[in-house]
């Protein structure tokens, strides 16, 4: 009891606290957005079990050390690949894109589980470098080691997931000491491969989803439709929003998939500019103390992995809230630890579980 | 929860480091990202929030126009005319038409409303810009009603409104004169001038045409909340409806119902003796009023298939039917008054003083002066002015038109109306012509030769009537010299049943024929429905005193037959005009119906014991309270 009680104690209360604040603001904001006040609880219900599991994968990330996962590496690596195998080959598909595996009653979507996967592997083999990359060359294994999951989250397809690794990947790169002229010479060819990009690489859907971000008025019932009602639901939000359960873009209908991927449209409608800021201001709570742990610790693949963490959390808070608000075009990346799904809740806290337990095990001296 | 002097240690410390400036990188990099969405937020929250608002209710509330109901026309007896039930419509409203409706909805609804695709696309793209929801379908069943309402999700871009039908209990017995109504279109412009409401209901011929001010109510509107399938949640309130005026008519249905069944028994009795006849018409007016008892033209159309919304084959078919139904024939067309207008004749020759009613002429079967004849060939030998009249001698009157001259033939005529509008309350009255030298020279540029006068004085030559300019010639003759104008309006009412507008009889002259002439004149009329006169046939025996005159009118075709009565003899109420066009058979075609509108009008026969009814499904105050969205 002493030694749980000295455990407790360790733990980042500052972090930890901000996350059950955004969890616990998450779970009345699905309630509103699934009409539970209409009696229609089973989404909440589900969230909260999530919500348990996602504790419970944290005290258990919290309770070893971490230094396991150096060793267990490669097999998690190859883990995460065959996981993304069986996606694409047995997966089940909803809204156009294969994501999930069917497993009993529960859905799994194994590509949010591989960015923390990825995020483990490439703490492992950035930490193996500590001279940092300054050369084509020396990328070379981190392309290796990203490529294939990257590639095969891509055709399932889920840019956006894919997105999130290239984010984690340039994070985790940044701190190794990437040299800033491969980052230029990077925007460099991206720029030039932009028109080739547009004609060759991205569908029409996503064409269309970028012409929307100009001017959502091209599709206003097709593509534009997601984009037009979630700002009309933000903005008519004011200052102090509609209320909890009486914001009637949501509560109507007007706003589609408003308890996933548009949910932060449902906090800005119903509780407006003074709920949607002191959300973004939990985010920054979160994002700070995650980047300090990262700064704290004394073990470089202790903190490869946190700033990981951060650049995924960060990536996706400015994907998802600028696409409702219109600034970012629409993509399948939902907010962390606010939009509906079991996968996305349960890995994100095992990332809350991990940075306790590197922030707990900040310098070695201290434990043991 | 942060702690606050921990921030300036922490960057203190990261300065020491060898990456201290790309952690601070990556912290610039969260503030940045997190400013940039709240100063977003700030942009849409509270600077265009208001327009952002306003937005939120476009979407969530739809302005539902309720249609105001049409006013309730009724007969004299208080039996509905016309009036207004509750009909289901789909409606693609205002708000909907601009968007792209899926080939699949569109499908489905055509399966469901028995309506090809290309016709509601039609539909939708012929009225884009016009300002309303557009009708797609009118008057469906409860069960397309159900469906589309259950279906929502089947049929986003559609929905179900309630909207006042118009209704005609007698069918094709109100045709012409109650008209029809119709969606104003985009060149209707209501009292104001302004453009109509699309799907807005107008008059569109007779009466409903004539008294569509007062008939069309004030649409207003209702405000819904609808979630994001067009579910209505709430209801608020909005410009309240106000419905038409009601009208009453000096019509008596019995007499309406009454005289169209005769005309169609008796046009199936000529067609099976291989007769041409074309059309008929029928009227009947109390002569103490110009009070319109009934108006019948066949053929006719029934006024309900215009409310439920006419297709353009059925259109095709009332417009192309040689026989124009859409005619109102009682007010519209014109025809020679043949022997009918011997009256008129028979006042010129009596005021004129150049014959009296005991002065006997000899008929030897043609005029001695020019060979014309009696119609059938007969000769009467020497008979005096009732004999003539009874027995509709054509020598007689060849006669006194020879003695008057045509110029005191056609002032006479003038004097009872002929050649001018009867001013009746119905659009699309003729007025018909009055034979005359100066009409001749100045059409033909010919002068009058003598046997054309023979020919005015038996209402033949350039002499063309309405039948309702009749009713009024003969209705002067029974009421003793007054020229009514016909109306059809009695009175319009105030929605709390008191009267706006009261129409009382309205004299618009006086025949310059004396009393006693004119009760010499209708003692005539009385031999002609006595045994040997031409209308004893059928009125001999009739239980009520009768006088009338019959009348074949030569055509181009075959004749026209007329048959005009009135009764009683001694104190007229009510005056029957029948014409059959192209019959044949002359008068004995017409008389058979005048004698049905008789019986109906005393109630004797087969119609002693009828009464009046209509039928009992409609709402007579449809004021549009139960309207709209079901």
């Amino acid at each position: 009891m002493h030694e749980f009680l000295k455990f407790v104690k360790r733990l980042d209360w500052t972090l930890l606290l901000a996350i059950l604040a955004i969890s616990i603001l998450s779970l009345m904001i699905i309630a509103s957005a699934t009409h539970a006040n209409n009696g229609q609880y089973s989404f909440v219900i589900k969230q909260s079990v999530f919500l348990l599991v996602g504790l419970c994968a944290a005290g258990v990330l919290t309770y070893f050390d971490f230094h396991l996962l150096d060793k267990y590496a490669k097999i998690i690596y190859v883990v995460n690949l065959v996981l993304l195998v069986i996606v694409k080959f047995a997966g089940t598909s909803a809204l156009g894109a294969q994501r999930w595996i069917q497993i009993g009653p529960f859905t799994l979507q194994p590509s949010e589980f591989a960015k923390l996967f990825m995020i483990i592997c490439l703490a492992r083999l950035l930490s193996q470098h500590p001279e940092g990359f300054h050369t084509w060359k020396s990328l070379l294994p981190v392309i290796a080691l990203m490529g294939p999951p990257f590639v095969l989250v891509l055709i399932q397809p889920d840019l956006g997931t894919s997105l999130v690794f290239a984010a984690i990947t340039f994070g985790m790169l940044y701190v190794s000491g990437f040299s800033m002229k491969i980052v230029k010479q990077i925007m460099a060819v991206f720029v030039v491969s932009l028109p080739a990009i547009w004609f060759f690489l991205l569908h029409d859907y996503q064409k269309m989803r970028i012409r929307v971000l100009f001017d959502p008025n091209v599709d206003p019932y097709g593509s534009g439709y997601h984009v037009i009602q979630s700002k009309i639901a933000i903005g008519s939000g004011g200052f102090f929003g509609k209320g909890l359960f009486a914001g009637t873009q949501s509560q109507l209908n007007f706003l589609p998939e408003n308890h996933t991927d548009f949910i932060f449209s449902v906090v800005g409608e119903e509780l407006g500019f003074v709920g949607a800021m002191f959300l973004l201001f939990l985010f920054f709570i979160v994002l700070y103390r995650t980047l300090l742990i990262a700064r704290n610790t004394t073990d470089r693949f202790g903190s490869l992995m946190a700033v990981g963490i951060m650049s995924m959390w960060l990536f996706q808070v400015l994907i998802n809230a600028g696409m409702t608000l219109g600034i970012m075009p629409v993509t399948g990346i939902p907010f962390p630890f606010m939009s509906y799904g079991g996968s996305a809740l349960v890995m994100n806290f095992m990332c809350v579980g991990l940075l306790m337990n590197i922030f707990m095990r900040r310098q070695k001296l201290l434990f043991e | 929860m942060v702690n606050k002097d921990k921030i300036p240690a922490f960057l203190e410390r990261f300065k020491k480091k060898k990456e201290e400036s790309r952690y601070t990188n990556i912290m610039y990099a969260i503030v940045c990202v997190l400013c940039v969405l709240g100063a977003r937020l700030f942009w849409m929250q509270i600077i265009e929030g208001s327009y952002y608002k306003s937005e939120a209710d476009g979407n969530r509330i739809r302005h539902l126009p309720v249609q105001a109901a049409r006013g309730v026309m009724f007969d004299r007896n208080g039996q509905i005319m016309a009036g207004s039930r509750s009909a289901y419509s789909v409606v693609l409203p205002d708000d909907f038409k601009k968007n792209k409706i899926s080939d699949a909805e569109l499908n489905r609804l055509s399966q469901l409303i028995q309506m090809p695709v290309a016709d509601i696309k039609q539909k939708i793209e012929d009225n884009k810009k016009a300002f309303g929801g557009l009708v797609i379908a009118n008057d469906v069943g409860i069960d397309v009603a159900t469906q589309i309402e259950e279906r929502r999700d089947d049929y986003p871009n559609f929905i179900i409104e309630v909207r006042p039908l118009r209704v005609y209990p007698l069918n094709d017995a109100g045709g012409q004169i109650l008209g029809y109504v119709g969606e104003a279109g985009p060149n209707d412009k209501d009292a104001e001038g302004n453009p109509y409401q699309l799907g807005t209901i107008i008059g569109r011929a007779g009466l409903e045409a004539e008294f569509n001010p007062y008939l069309e109510g004030k649409n207003g509107n209702k405000l819904v909340e609808v979630d994001a399938s067009g579910r209505p949640v709430k209801t608020f309130d909005g410009i309240p409806v106000s419905q038409g005026h009601n009208i009453r008519l000096t019509l008596d249905s019995r007499i309406q119902r009454a005289a169209e069944d005769a005309i169609k028994e008796q046009m199936a009795k000529l067609g099976s003796t291989s007769s041409f006849a074309t059309g008929a018409s029928a009227v009947a007016m109390d002569p103490q009023t110009g009070a319109i008892l009934a108006m019948v033209s066949w053929p006719s159309y029934d006024s309900n298939h215009f409310s439920q919304g006419i297709t353009a084959a059925e259109w095709k078919d009332l417009i192309n039917n040689p026989n124009h139904p859409m005619q109102n024939r009682t007010i519209s067309s014109v025809y020679p008054p043949g022997s009918t207008f011997k009256v008129i004749t028979a006042s010129a020759a009596l005021e004129s003083h150049v014959t009296t009613p005991g002065e006997r002429i000899f008929d030897s079967g043609k005029h001695w002066l020019i060979p014309k004849r009696n119609a059938q060939g007969e000769a009467f030998g020497w008979i005096n002015f009732y004999d003539a009249m009874a027995k509709s001698d054509n020598v007689y009157f060849y006669e006194m038109g020879r003695r008057l001259g045509i110029d005191r033939l056609s002032a006479m005529a003038r004097a009872y109306g002929i050649g001018r509008k009867t001013g009746i309350d119905l659009p699309g009255e003729a007025a018909g012509n009055m034979a005359s030298a100066e009409y001749k020279k100045k059409v033909f540029h010919e002068s009058w030769y003598l046997g054309e006068t023979f020919d005015a004085a038996i209402g033949q030559s350039y002499t063309l009537v309405t039948p309702l300019q009749m009713a009024v010639v003969y209705s002067a003759i029974a009421n003793g010299g007054y020229l009514y104008r016909p109306y059809m309006v009695s009175r319009i009412d105030n929605f709390d049943g008191t009267p706006l507008k009261i129409y009382s009889p309205q004299v618009v002259g006086t025949v310059p024929v004396s009393k006693t002439n004119l009760e010499i004149i209708r003692r005539s009329l009385r031999g002609v429905m006595q045994p040997g006169g031409t209308g004893g046939f059928m009125f001999s025996n009739y239980p009520i005193p009768i006088a009338g005159k019959s009348g074949t009118a030569q055509t181009h075709g075959v004749d026209n037959g007329w048959f005009i009565a009135f009764a009683p003899y001694d104190k007229p109420q009510i005056v029957v005009v029948v014409m059959f066009e192209h019959s044949g058979f002359g008068s004995q075609s017409a008389a058979p119906v005048v004698k049905k509108m008789m019986d109906a009008y005393f109630r004797v026969g087969s119609y002693q014991n009828a009464t009046a009814d209509t039928s009992a499904t409609l709402d007579t105050d449809t004021s549009g309270k139960e309207g709209g969205q079901i």
